[in-house]
């Protein structure tokens, strides 16, 4: 499979049809998925619908955006009408869903091609993302919970898987498995059809081969929705422009302290490498501390559990039994917690979202680095991600260094920076100020084309992927 | 206190487990007791950033940053 920029040139200029590569893409879904478990549900004839009437537009020579007769991939927390949407749960049955999600309606309305759901971790509820596997080591995990995009995109099957993110589940598979993956501002994209982990920190987004096809995403995605109140009705800006247009002049804050140690080592010298880069191709580099987001993961998982908890009451009521034990745990505490830790935890979010301006503000930052994640995929087996000196549990290390983002809502991308000794990916944080995901796509461009990574391809790939 | 159960935390959260109709056996009264122990204390560490009561509308998320100085707290 190619990039959507390759996809989107080829098809433009006849070197393809939207019918080959959707015939492409589910030859390498169904060849691939037995060891992958990428996808939960190939629709091979919805596709293949969708990739003639495509190639039918682009015979009558209109144009429907950058997505056009691309095949992708949708989380299965989305409803698509007329299959049904599972969440990774055995609670939720096989009704087909009424309505597509509106994200899918402007998947659909761009002429993108849907060639299946993409697997997830169980309610959207965790960083493992069972039995999906990692194309770059089959034994360890892909990251969760949009852990069967990260797969299927890394293993070039789809140029773009859509995931969700609420304390990181799209950068966490995009660092584990080698993508790129973006999660805009709170409300840059409409939740309306989409199964809620929480409200107020749930957001939607791309994993990509490639920076460009991001922002090509989400031109496609982003925009006001009467049924979302929260998505915003700010101007959507033409993503794609301006990428190349480097970081000279740009100011860019490299986080330090809490929460971005401990890291792995191959990790910590591949991000201060990241930034050593950058500031070569002429950005200011600015060292920046933020103590406040020490208690970033007590202020996430302080939302999530009560509000998590209010969206599935009636299932951990009469069916606890069909969820596994840690969501249970969360699920149940959520509904006997008194509301005081509630809005405590969301005193404390208000505190670090302005502690995170301060720290943009009071620095003239344009973008703010962190390593995506202190470490590099665990083996499914295993509970603790190793730092050679100390352990720490997967479930809070994946979340520590991403979750400050959807806590503050501020736009944040994740790019692949390099690979540990084990020849695993590593992934670097670019954070923006609020609806500012021009910046963080700039310099994600310009890291992009400098690094020298993002041609590498994961043992298990599909013939032909993209670099 | 003659019902044994009202003396210890975890006759407690059974007796809480049944008022919210969480009473299943899927879910056990003292894992449950150990883990809202855990997540109280999480909560309480998140004093050093709230005030004891007052401070900020925690209902009023908005990601976006308005003009003038940074928002304190």
């Amino acid at each position: 499979m190619t990039t959507i920029g390759e996809a989107a040139r080829a098809l433009r200029s006849g070197g393809t049809t939207s019918r080959e590569l959707t015939e492409a893409s589910l030859a390498a879904a169904e060849a691939l998925n037995p060891d992958l478990s990428a996808f939960v549900i190939i629709d091979t004839g919805g596709a293949l619908e969708a990739a003639d009437a495509a190639d039918e537009a682009i015979a009558a020579g209109r144009d429907l955006g950058p997505l056009m007769g691309v095949p992708v991939g949708v989380k299965d927390i989305v409803d698509m009408a007329g299959l049904p949407t599972r969440c990774g749960s055995p609670a939720y049955g096989p009704a087909p869903a009424a309505t597509d999600a509106t994200l899918v309606r402007r998947l659909r309305a761009g002429g993108a091609v849907i060639v299946g759901k993409t697997t997830t971790h169980e309610l959207a509820c965790g960083v493992y993302t069972p039995p999906v596997s990692n194309p770059w080591d089959l034994r360890r995990v892909p990251g969760g919970s949009s852990g069967g995009s990260g797969a299927a995109v890394a293993a070039g099957i789809v140029p773009m898987g859509i995931g969700s993110d609420t304390g990181g589940s799209i950068r966490i598979p995009a660092s584990l498995c080698g993508t790129v993956g973006l999660k805009a501002t709170y409300g840059r994209v409409s939740r309306a059809g989409v199964a809620a982990l929480s409200w107020s920190l749930d957001h939607l987004g791309p994993l990509t081969a490639t920076v460009e096809g991001s922002a090509a995403t989400l031109e496609v995605l982003a925009g006001p929705d009467p049924r979302d109140p929260s998505a915003s009705s700010r101007p959507v800006p033409e993503y794609s422009r301006g990428l190349d247009r480097g970081v000279d002049g740009l100011r860019i804050g490299v986080l330090h302290g809490s929460p971005v140690e401990p890291v792995q080592a191959d990790v910590a010298e591949t991000f201060a490498d990241s930034a050593d880069l950058l500031g070569r191709q002429g950005a200011a580099m600015v060292g920046v501390e933020v103590p406040e987001l020490e208690h970033g993961l007590a202020a996430e998982f302080g939302i999530v559990c009560p509000e998590a908890a209010a969206y599935h009451r009636d299932l951990v009521r009469s069916r606890p039994d069909q969820i596994a034990p840690f969501i249970r745990a969360l699920l149940v505490a959520g509904l006997m917690m008194e509301p005081e830790h509630y809005f405590k935890a969301l005193q404390a979010r208000r505190a670090i979202a302005g502690a995170l301006r301060s720290a943009f503000v009071d620095n003239r930052l344009d973008a703010l680095l962190t390593p995506t994640l202190p470490g590099t995929a665990v083996p499914k087996d295993a509970d603790d991600l190793d730092y050679g000196a100390s352990t720490e549990p997967a479930g809070a290390a994946y979340v520590r260094t991403t979750g400050p983002f959807n806590l503050s809502g501020l736009p944040a991308l994740s790019v692949p920076a390099g690979f540990d000794r084990d020849g695993l990916p590593i992934g670097l944080q670019i954070a923006a100020a609020p609806f500012d995901e021009e910046t963080a796509l700039r310099v994600g461009a310009c890291f992009e084309s400098v690094a020298g990574v993002s041609g590498r391809r994961p043992p298990l790939s599909a013939p032909g992927a993209a670099g | 206190m003659s019902d044994p159960e009202a003396r210890d935390p975890v006759g407690l959260v059974a007796a809480r487990l049944r008022d919210l109709g969480l009473d299943h056996p899927a879910i056990d009264p003292a894992e449950t007791a150990a883990d809202l122990a855990d997540r109280i204390a999480a909560s309480a560490s998140l004093d050093a950033l709230v005030p004891g009561s007052g401070g900020p509308d925690p209902t009023a998320f908005d990601p976006s940053w308005p003009d003038g100085p940074p928002a304190q707290g």
